[in-house]
């Protein structure tokens, strides 16, 4: 009886429905989509810097801090045995990577691989990768320090602080980058802004303290500072004065002012105004006596010590931290009337620029500005600290929003400055029980907002105002990191119930905003998925393959140990193992790497920073190989014969060389394959093999190039039960392999007559 | 972090695909045609010098001298002026500011008839400075209509470490008008005529790095 040839082509991904509708695959493990429409050998990782080579010549050597060395015996040292001629990974004395944050200046030529992680037990702090310095021990990395070149680490003794970290599952510390800074808040340490060359703290915590001042004369109080003609009106001259005239007291000789104070850091953003200061008032001088010019011409001298003019006020303002680059003044107008008494006390209230001290030195200002050169007034609500506790950030339509610490508030920034909080810009997402904010994304026309059970659209811009409203309160995300953007596609995310995916949410674009379940073909390993550790998880698009990376802790693990990969070219899942990966970033520039921080730590060879790209042979070791496999969904060809007999598999994959092709295949889902061994065959075609290399010799060998072959495996089930279901599992033994298609040739009993029963039944319905 | 990885990993056994060995190749002379950045380079590849700085920054040498220098007559080349030669070494490198002032005299009668008294207007005087052979000022050429006449030069030239030479000049010369243009030719010289150079001086401001 001649057998039938049933073709599988094209492969698709993983569906692990009990009857898939469209034959896929049961597993598809670190294998990648190819654009030519095969799936191939996926990438590894390795760490992103060469280890560095060592010149000792004992086994026993102290590696810390100060270097490495050969230690001697009884010296106390904490010796971490390297051996003789043997490399030390450049991350050895580095912890777990807390978080991993990537940005860039000068439109992209320079650009800042950052990271936070403790070393050698010094404390937790940031990092950032020095290429210019790997190859070395203690090279690769600097450690980022505040302005002064210190540490961000505090140091008490022998105790060293460094940033909060808590064990197990938790919230990473997040960043945003803004006109080539980069501001990173945990919701612990105070935010910090990072701009190449020191980092320091991010807005404001407060006000300064109030200003204080006195009335003077100008000149006396001993400072330089000084400007103005002097306040309030003074008495005239003598020649102002006619002849037999009597000297009128002018009005508001008498003047009462308050005065606010703010600083400015150097990035330009305004603290909060401090407290008024008390109300200062003041008397411009007046002869002893008042004279009349008597009627000879002759002048009369006045007696005492008038001196005709206006007085300042010196007034005492505070200095800042090194962050401070300048302070402002803030005064009311003129308090007093003509009658010497105060105007009203709204008067008092309302402030006026006055001045801008361009340095954090002087301490005194005179201040003799009159009140028609006073500029805007100002109001106090304008201003704001940064929210304390914030551990989310994220910017959109000029604007940056904070969310975390325990609130369910969003509060924004005043626009284009991202460090000032005004009180009232808030948004409040608290008026139902799904949780607290979870994550942001901003997109083009509405910055998302997750909970845990809910989905929040804040759209409008700075002009007409920003305002919440609920996209969906079914489902919400788990975490910070575990969002990412498909290309084309929308937002995907990870919730309680799977992966996600945000449709739309846009404006005015045609595509409706809607939330698609998009692991609905892989509830099993949805299933394995430890969502109490989840908080973790970090979803990541890899562009160069087309890939959208989902990590996350399975089989009840407290860190990310499991990658869920979805290929949007094609819609298909598939899976990767033994990736510790505890944060991730992709380089937005033409490289386009995928670099993520190891949630490994100690003699972990994948420990410190590890790069994905096809020119890994493992997985960080050779104790983690890269074993690509395709395994085929359960063909059931008991849906349409009674019984089945394989014959042979014909697969179509890439010649790649000599590497071998391994085929085994499982009947009516048994636990155990169908073979003891698997069948092997060489990528090869056999009637017209290429050379490969080591065998290959220069000057006489051709250069060849890949090409689509089939292999034919011939195979047999007689000794199984009558065959209903086959899948069939193609790995490879080496590096690599691609697999475009699977013909299965199959001898086949008499046809099963298979009707669908909606079809009979429905002529029944009345 | 401007570092690039291996995009295929090779094997033995692997067909000899040239786009697998030139995929390597590119990933590498890529950066190189454009995008090295400073993680691309080894500390130790550049190599920080030191440079001594100048204890001045500006110095100044002078020359000059009253005794009179006959020109010679019969000359149509140029000839130099004594005393106001100079030879100047320096450290680094330099600018040279020179400037030069001569004292010329001449006797006024025509070189063909010098008792007729006539004004030698066909006599010209041209003056040159130079600074290791670079002409960096000129002046004239000055028709002779006066007895005595002064000349003022100023010239400026960047000069590199090393032995320098400033040398001043004059030239004299005839014109004569034919063809509706003027012709340059020597003098003829009689007893009693001459040309001399009287008070002279120079000066080089050296500015310094």
């Amino acid at each position: 009886m001649n057998s039938i040839l049933y073709s599988i082509y094209p492969l698709r991904g993983m569906d692990l429905r009990w009857r898939p509708p469209a034959v896929g695959a049961r597993r598809i493990r670190d294998m990648t989509y190819h654009q030519k429409d095969g799936w191939k050998d996926a990438g590894g990782f390795g760490t992103i810097m060469p280890s560095v080579a060592t010149t000792v010549t004992d086994d026993l050597t102290w590696v810390g801090e100060e270097g490495y060395g050969k230690v001697a015996s009884g010296s106390g040292k904490n010796v971490k045995a390297v051996a003789s001629g043997s490399t030390i990974h450049p991350f050895s004395l580095f912890g777990e990577i807390e978080s991993l944050h990537w940005f860039s200046q000068h439109s992209g030529r320079r650009q800042w691989l950052i990271f936070e992680a403790e070393r050698d037990g010094g404390g937790i702090t940031l990092w950032y990768f020095n290429g210019s310095t790997a190859g070395s021990f203690g090279g690769g990395f600097t450690e980022i320090t505040d302005a002064v070149g210190d540490s961000l680490i505090f140091t008490s003794g022998s105790t060293k602080i460094g940033r909060r970290q808590h064990l197990g599952p938790r919230m990473r510390t997040q960043s945003m980058a803004w006109n080539g800074l980069l501001y990173l808040v945990n919701g612990y340490d105070p935010p910090l802004v990072f701009d190449g060359i020191k980092a320091e703290r991010a807005g404001f915590d407060s006000g300064p303290s109030s200003p204080s001042g006195t009335v003077t004369s100008h000149g006396r109080c001993g400072s330089k500072m000084a400007k103005g003609l002097g306040l309030g009106t003074s008495w005239p001259g003598l020649s102002d004065v006619a002849q037999g005239e009597a000297m009128q007291q002018p009005t508001r000789i008498e003047f009462a002012y308050r005065y606010r104070v703010s600083f400015i850091n150097e990035r330009g953003q305004e603290s909060p105004l401090s407290s008024p200061s008390g109300l200062i008032t003041g008397r411009n001088p007046e002869p002893n006596a008042l004279d009349e010019l008597d009627g000879t011409g002759s002048t009369d001298t006045y007696n005492g010590s008038y001196k005709k003019g206006r007085k300042f006020i010196a007034l005492s303002i505070p200095t800042g931290g090194d962050t401070i680059v300048a302070r402002r003044i803030y005064r009311t107008r003129q308090l007093m009337n003509s009658e010497g008494e105060l105007s009203s006390r709204s008067a008092a209230e309302n402030f006026y620029f006055l001045e801008e001290i361009r340095d954090n030195l002087c301490t005194v200002w005179e201040d003799g500005i009159p009140d028609g050169y006073l500029g805007s007034l100002v109001d106090e609500l304008d201003f704001g600290s940064w929210p304390e506790r914030s551990n989310m950030i994220a910017a959109f339509k000029n604007t940056v929003f904070l969310a975390g610490g325990g609130s369910t508030d969003i509060r924004y920034s005043a626009p284009l400055m991202p460090e000032v909080y005004p009180v009232d810009n808030r948004i409040s997402l608290g008026q139902d029980d799904s949780g607290e904010i979870t994550a942001m994304y901003p997109t083009k026309n509405a910055l998302i907002v997750f909970k845990r059970s809910a989905v929040y659209l804040i759209k409008g811009d700075v002009s007409s105002g920003f305002a919440a409203q609920p996209l969906t309160k079914n489902t919400g995300c788990v975490g910070p990191d575990a969002v990412s953007e498909i290309p084309g596609m929308g937002l995907a995310f990870l919730g309680d119930n799977g992966v996600y995916l945000l449709r739309g949410a846009l404006e005015n674009t045609g595509t409706v905003t809607n939330v698609e379940h998009l692991s609905t073909p892989i509830p099993d390993y949805i299933d394995r998925i430890n969502m109490s550790a989840a908080v973790q998880a970090v979803a990541i698009t890899y562009k160069k393959d087309r890939e959208f990376w989902m990590s996350v802790p399975v089989d009840g693990s407290e860190k990310n140990n499991f990658v869920l990969v979805y290929h949007y070219d094609v819609g298909s899942w598939s899976y990767r193992e033994d990736y510790p990966i505890g944060c991730a970033i992709t380089t937005s520039d033409h490289r386009g790497y995928l670099i993520f921080g190891a949630n490994v730590s100690g003699t972990d060879e994948r420990i410190g920073l590890n790069v994905y790209h096809h020119g890994a042979e493992h997985k960080g070791t050779s104790s983690y190989p890269i074993q690509s496999m395709y395994e085929t969904s359960d063909l059931n060809f008991g849906s349409v014969f009674k019984a089945v007999a394989p014959k042979h598999f014909l697969l179509n994959c890439v010649g790649y060389g000599d590497g071998d092709v391994t085929v085994n295949y499982t009947v009516n889902r048994s636990i155990s394959q169908a073979r003891a061994t698997n069948k092997v065959a060489d990528q090869q075609n056999p009637e017209e093999r290429y050379a490969v290399y080591d065998t290959a010799t220069w000057g006489s060998t051709y250069w060849y190039e890949h090409r689509p072959i089939v292999l034919r495996f011939d195979v047999s089930a007689m000794d199984k039960p009558a065959v209903r279901e086959l899948r069939v599992t193609i790995e490879a033994s080496g590096r690599r392999i691609q697999v475009m298609g699977l013909d299965v040739g199959v001898v086949a009993s008499a046809p099963t007559q298979r009707i669908p029963i909606n079809e009979i039944l429905q002529g029944q319905r009345g | 972090m401007a570092w690039k990885y291996r995009e295929v990993e090779l094997e033995s056994g692997d067909i000899l695909d040239p786009n697998d060995w030139n995929r390597n190749v590119v990933a590498y002379s890529g950066e190189i045609n454009g995008f090295l950045d400073r993680d691309n380079m080894r500390t130790d590849q550049v190599r920080v010098g030191t440079e001594t700085q100048s204890d001045k920054l500006f110095d100044y040498a002078r020359n000059g001298g009253s005794a009179a220098q006959s020109l010679n007559l019969g000359s149509s080349g140029w000839q130099q002026i004594s005393d106001l030669e100079m030879s100047i070494p320096t450290q680094s490198d330099e600018l040279f500011i020179v400037e030069c002032g001569l004292h010329i005299q001449h006797d006024h009668y025509d070189v063909s008839d010098p008792a007729s008294g006539h004004l030698i207007d066909h006599l010209h005087i041209e003056t040159m400075m130079t600074i290791d052979g670079f002409e960096v000022a000129y002046g004239g050429p000055i028709t002779a209509y006066y007895t005595h006449m002064s000349f003022a030069m100023f010239g400026v030239l960047p000069v590199s470490a090393g032995a320098h030479e400033v040398r001043v000049y004059a030239r004299l010369g005839r014109e004569t008008y034919l063809d509706y243009k003027w012709t340059t030719t020597s003098i003829s010289p009689t007893t009693g005529t001459f040309c001399k150079v009287l008070s002279r001086n120079i000066m080089v401001l050296r500015r310094i790095r």
